[in-house]
Order: structure tokens, then sequence, then C-alpha cells
């Protein structure tokens, strides 16, 4: 019985100490509420992804590249508004400033998928992984929504009364 | 005189002004907007462009009511469907409100990728009553530039996933199928539709 008891400890402790490690060492951290991806039309093959990524440590970490089983074409973009044009345009990396968080949102840098292998439907969710250039890969859960969760907040959703 | 009547003194004649100058131009002070009027609305002419339902679309299906055009591509993952929403979101603050409707019209720039069918599909997602149109490269560059759309289709076009740099902006036609306005992003749904009012308040005033 003491066994157990010292066994249970040391497992308790073991979890204790590896999320807090996680916690301590590991600068980066992802919001689960702050991520979303955007819901398909008919027939669409790309989708965006966006999500807040926060570093709490003291150096500069860069995302280098997402996975997801929703397609083997995942790239990181940048929205840039040039010469009066919105140019979509893809970059090797995002930076998340030491102490800084990144936000990736509808018209600036985002998450843009390619050759979606399955339709994406309101309410569902996603998982994706992210990998930094601190070696670590931090994997989230966003659902699949037909806009920001925030936009024109306090209108609510007046798609409702118009569909038949 | 003390401070209190000086003050008094300007709020009236600023009120005055206000007043005076809305009723000598004869109508609402356009001043208020966001989006750019254009003050001599030209009309749109020469409009050779196929619907969602693969019937013809020309300047005719302008006339008599209010349209807001966006010109994009279904391809586009962000900027479009942050704009529909937006265009959708305003369509249900108009319902709510005494006063003028307005249609909303998709015109993609990519009629390579963008069949009736699939732009059909496409905004409905959005808003049942929405609407889109296409055309020969040529008909969409025409329409494009009367309602002072930027796009460009790249040459090389080898990779399915090409993507099209676009200005993303939505421009209201007027009940004489003239270019009454545009809108440059970020859009929002309320100060759309405020813009909307003024805009026909203007119009319906001349």
């Amino acid at each position: 019985m003491k066994s157990i008891l010292a066994l249970l400890a040391s497992i308790t402790l073991a979890a204790t100490l590896a999320g807090s490690s996680a916690l301590a060492s590991d600068g980066i951290m992802i919001p689960e509420t702050s991520g979303w991806a955007r819901s398909t039309p008919p027939g669409v093959t790309t989708t965006a992804i966006y999500l807040t990524v926060m570093n709490h440590g003291s150096k500069d970490i860069n995302l280098l590249s997402v996975e997801s089983d929703i397609s083997s074409k995942i790239e990181l973009h940048t929205h840039k508004h040039e010469d009066g044009v919105m140019k979509m345009q893809q970059v090797a990396s995002i930076a998340i400033a030491a102490g800084d968080q990144t936000e990736l949102k509808p018209h600036a840098e985002h998450i843009m998928v390619f050759n979606l292998n399955r339709a994406l439907e309101t309410g569902e969710r996603v998982t994706v992984e992210l990998k930094f250039d601190d070696g670590k890969t931090h994997t989230v859960e966003v659902p699949v929504l037909k806009e920001a969760p925030d936009a024109d907040a306090g209108h609510g959703d007046h798609t409702a009364h118009k569909k038949k | 005189m003390n401070k209190l009547s000086i003050a008094l003194v300007a709020v009236v004649a600023l009120a005055a002004g206000v007043f005076f100058g809305m009723h000598r131009s004869g109508g609402p002070d356009l001043s208020q907007l966001t989006g750019f009027s254009f003050p001599e609305p030209e009309k749109l002419t020469d409009i050779s462009l196929i619907d969602h339902n693969s019937n013809p679309l020309t300047e005719a299906e302008f006339s008599g009511k209010w349209t807001f055009v966006y010109v994009g591509y279904t391809f586009c993952p962000d900027a479009c469907p942050m704009s529909l929403n937006t265009l959708n979101r305003m369509d249900g603050l108009l319902s709510e409100q005494q006063g003028a409707g307005a249609d909303t019209l998709l015109v993609s720039v990519d009629p390579e990728r963008d069949t009736p069918e699939h732009m059909k599909g496409y905004v409905k997602h959005f808003n049942d009553g929405f609407s889109a149109a296409t055309g020969t490269p040529e008909a969409v560059r025409q329409f494009a530039d009367q309602v002072s759309a930027i796009y460009s289709v790249p040459e090389d076009r080898s990779d399915p996933n090409y993507l099209v740099d676009h200005s993303s902006s939505i421009i209201l036609i007027n009940p004489d199928a003239a270019v009454q306005a545009i809108f440059t992003p970020p859009q929002d749904a309320e100060t759309l539709a405020k813009d909307f009012r003024l805009l026909v308040a203007h119009y319906e005033s001349r």
C-alpha cells in the first residue's frame, strides 16, 4: 500500500513538473480561444486559419510551418496593401518577439490552406501542428467558423433570418 | 458677456451654420462618409457579363435599384470572405431599417476557375439573396475599369493555386446604373449601412 501511494505521489509529481516545465522553459503559448478556421463555401478548396501566438520567453521565436490532416499544402502568408491592391504573399516564417504576441488574423499574417481534402463545416474542429524554430511543436484544436468570433461584435448573425 | 454666453453664442452659431449648410447643398452632409462618393456618378456602359445562372448581365441589371458590387474571386481565402460576410451583415442591418435596401453582386476577376455554377454555390454560402457574375477576361476588365477596381491575374497560371491581387473594394451602384461610391478595406457593416443611408438621402434630395 505504501509503495502504491509512493508511486501515485511520484506520478503526480512528475506530471506536475512536466506541466510546469512546459510553461517555464517553453516560451510559446497559444490560447485555444483565439483560434479559428474559416468554413468553406461549396466547391472551395482553400481556407485560412487564424490564432494568436504568445511568447512568454526571453528570446524571439519564429513560426516556421504548420501541418494538419486537412491538407498537405499549408503555408504562412501575409497581406500587403500595396498600390491599391491586396497582395497575399507567402512568407518563410512569422516572428513572435520575446515577451510579445503575434495575432494571425484576417487582412494580416495568417495560415493559408490550399488543396483542402475535405469541406470544412461550421461547428467542427480542426487540429493543427505549429512548428517553431526553438525546435518545439505545438498542437492546437481550433473551431471552424463562418467568420471571426469578434466580427462586428454585438450585432449577431444576420444570416439566420435571411436563409429560407 | 461672460464665458458661458460666449460659449452659447458659439454653439448656436455653429448649429445654425451646420443647419443652413446642409440645406444650402440640398441634402445630407456627405463629409461624414467614410467611403468615397463620386460628385458626378458615371453610368455603366457596354457591360457584357454572365451571371451565376449563365444568363447575360448588362448595365440594365443595375437600373432602378441600389447594388453593392464586390470585385474578387472565389479562390480567395481571406479578403473576399471577409468582405462578403460584412456585406451579409450590412444586408441584415438594412433589412431591419426603414428605407431602401440593396442587392449584392460578386464580380469574379478569375473566370478561368470561377464558372457560373461554382460562383452560385459560393455566394449563396454567404447570403441566399446574393448574386455573382463573371465574363471573358476582356469583359471583366472593362467592367472593373468602370468601377475603379484594380486587380492583376498572374500571366503564369500553371500552378492551379495561383492568387489574384485585387483592390478588395466595395462599390455602390445607384439606381441610374452609375457608380456612386467606393469603400476601400477595412470595411464594417455598421459604417457601410450608415454611409448607404446618407448616400440614398443625398441621391433622393437631388
